[in-house]
């Protein structure tokens, strides 16, 4: 089975970045690793600072609801949060997720 | 070892004889307490868990083990406070943290509304301070040449900022008893933490004031946690601990882990090499700092009433198991060379210094964004750092801090 997904990150400045992104790892640490600018991560990944915004613009699947502490997170996003909306540091890469579309939302 | 645990108390001996390892070393000792690392590996090999026989409690030092003892909340509780000593009992002398020391639903109802006060907006709109005062402070120590990384550099600026920051007022120069004795507190009441309390005492009632409503600064966060209170959002009587959380968690493990930092950085030429080449991954040095030489060192949760399955083992209920964060952020099962320090490792966040799960820190933002400033200013600005000290580097004696001792540093 092929142990990663393709994910693309479309950038507030009209450029995209695709990424074969490894079974397990985070969006947020994808992205960083990537890096696709205005995707930080600046707590590590503990849902504390809400610097891993990204909008979903298109999934193969759903993705699990976020949790109360995300969507109580997504209030202290720099961008305005949309209804899709989410921390990517919550967002494992999992097979089906193979092909997302994920948005970074500009200053 | 099991004999020690077959006298006395009668569940010892039972939650010793499963198939749970009893290990009868000191944690606390002086000698561990200098150098814990032997004591860390042989509580990491004798078992996922065991049974801590001094101090009668369970004990993990492996980093799956405690990452699980920290957030599965239908296992461990933090309900009978997360040091050593039984908070629900009379002889624990800790006073409860409102935050944390709760039920799993009244910490998330206080924790959210925490959050909107300690914000991460609000967290962000420092940085550009943290940044400009770090530039000043460390243009004064190159200057200098030869300084202490400790007192010179790192306390005075984390006593600057982060009283500002969250807008209480402290005194610096005794601000930092008050660590010394939390964090003597949160282990057993042996001479550390005695010694400790006589220091200390004549400050108490200094400290209970600085607490309290009105030595918060105008429009600061310490004052609307008092505001929120009056307003009904928490509970009659708890801001009062939520701005002892702030004094308890703001300086001294930020201190240490900013200041551990720059020990790493000035003993190793290549992880400097590297913190140069990638001055954007500052917060990586940080990191594998808290990582390398974790500040706290081990914290607490008890098992549910009922007892539970853990690592294989049957727990039972009611009891304390001390999670080591220390021996942990060190297990080779999870870190491929775990005795180095390695700013470019792999996963470098996911160590456990600041726990884990629904009671991770509530400030590490405002941590992280201290030591970004502080230890980017010192990439930028020095083009060579060196250790100076004569011998190895000493830590204090506190049971549960590891905190340097001093830090003799060169700029060039």
């Amino acid at each position: 089975m092929k142990q990663t997904i393709t994910v693309t990150w479309l950038c507030a400045d009209g450029a995209s970045v695709t990424a074969e992104v490894p079974l397990g790892h985070s969006l947020m640490e994808a992205a960083v690793a990537h890096n696709v600018p205005g995707v930080i991560g600046d707590c590590g990944g503990a849902l504390a600072c809400a610097t891993c915004h990204v909008v979903v613009e298109s999934a193969p699947i759903p993705l699990p609801m976020p949790s109360a502490t995300e969507g109580e997170m997504l209030e202290f996003t720099e961008a305005p949060a949309e209804p899709s909306s989410r921390l990517s540091c919550q967002i494992k890469a999992v097979p089906e997720l193979n092909g997302l579309i994920l948005r970074v939302p500009g200053p | 070892m099991a004999e020690a645990t077959t006298q006395g108390d009668g569940r010892a001996m039972q939650a010793g004889s499963s198939s749970i390892p009893v290990l009868n070393l000191d944690p606390y000792a002086p000698e561990t307490i200098d150098n814990p690392y032997g004591f860390d590996e042989a509580l990491r090999e004798a078992g996922p868990v065991v049974w801590l026989s001094r101090y009668q409690c369970y004990a993990t030092g492996r980093f799956d083990e405690a990452q699980t003892a920290f957030s599965d909340d239908s296992r461990f509780l933090c309900t009978a406070g997360v040091g050593l000593t039984d908070i629900r009992k009379p002889e624990s002398l800790r006073d409860k943290n409102p935050l944390m020391e709760v039920e799993p639903a009244v910490h998330r109802r206080v924790r959210g509304n925490m959050m909107k006060i300690l914000s991460p907006t609000l967290m962000r709109s420092y940085r550009a301070r943290f940044e400009e005062k770090a530039d000043a402070i460390v243009a004064q120590m190159v200057k200098k040449g030869r300084f202490d990384g400790l007192h010179d550099l790192v306390e005075p600026f984390i006593l600057d900022v982060f009283p500002e920051t969250v807008g209480i007022r402290i005194n610096p120069e005794t601000v930092l008893l008050f660590g010394d004795l939390n964090f003597n507190a949160n282990g057993p009441m042996n001479q550390f933490y005695k010694e400790a309390l006589e220091r200390v005492s004549p400050h108490l009632p200094d400290f209970e004031r600085s607490f309290r409503k009105e030595n918060m600064q105008p429009g600061g966060m310490g004052a609307r946690l008092y505001e929120e209170e009056e307003a009904g959002v928490f509970e009659p009587g708890t801001a009062f601990g939520f701005v002892r959380v702030l004094f308890r968690g703001g300086f001294d493990t930020t201190i240490a882990g900013i200041s551990g930092a720059l020990l790493a950085l000035s003993r190793d030429p290549a992880a400097w090499a590297y913190m140069k080449d990638n001055p954007d991954k500052v917060l990586n040095a940080f990191d594998e700092a808290l990582r390398h030489v974790s500040p706290f060192r081990v914290s607490h949760r008890v098992t549910v009433p009922e007892g539970c399955e853990f690592a294989g083992a049957r727990l039972e209920g009611d009891r304390k198991i001390a999670i080591f964060m220390e021996a942990a952020n060190r297990d080779p099962r999870k870190w491929p060379q775990a005795d180095r320090y390695d700013p470019s490792r792999a996963a470098v966040t996911e160590h456990l210094a600041f726990g884990h799960g629904a009671h991770k820190c509530i400030g590490l933002l405002v941590a992280r964004y201290e030591a970004e400033a502080l230890l980017r200013a010192v990439i930028r600005q020095v083009d060579q750092l060196t250790f100076a000290g004569e011998s190895e580097p000493a830590y204090r004696r506190i049971n549960t801090l590891r905190s340097l001792v001093d830090l003799p540093l060169e700029a060039h």
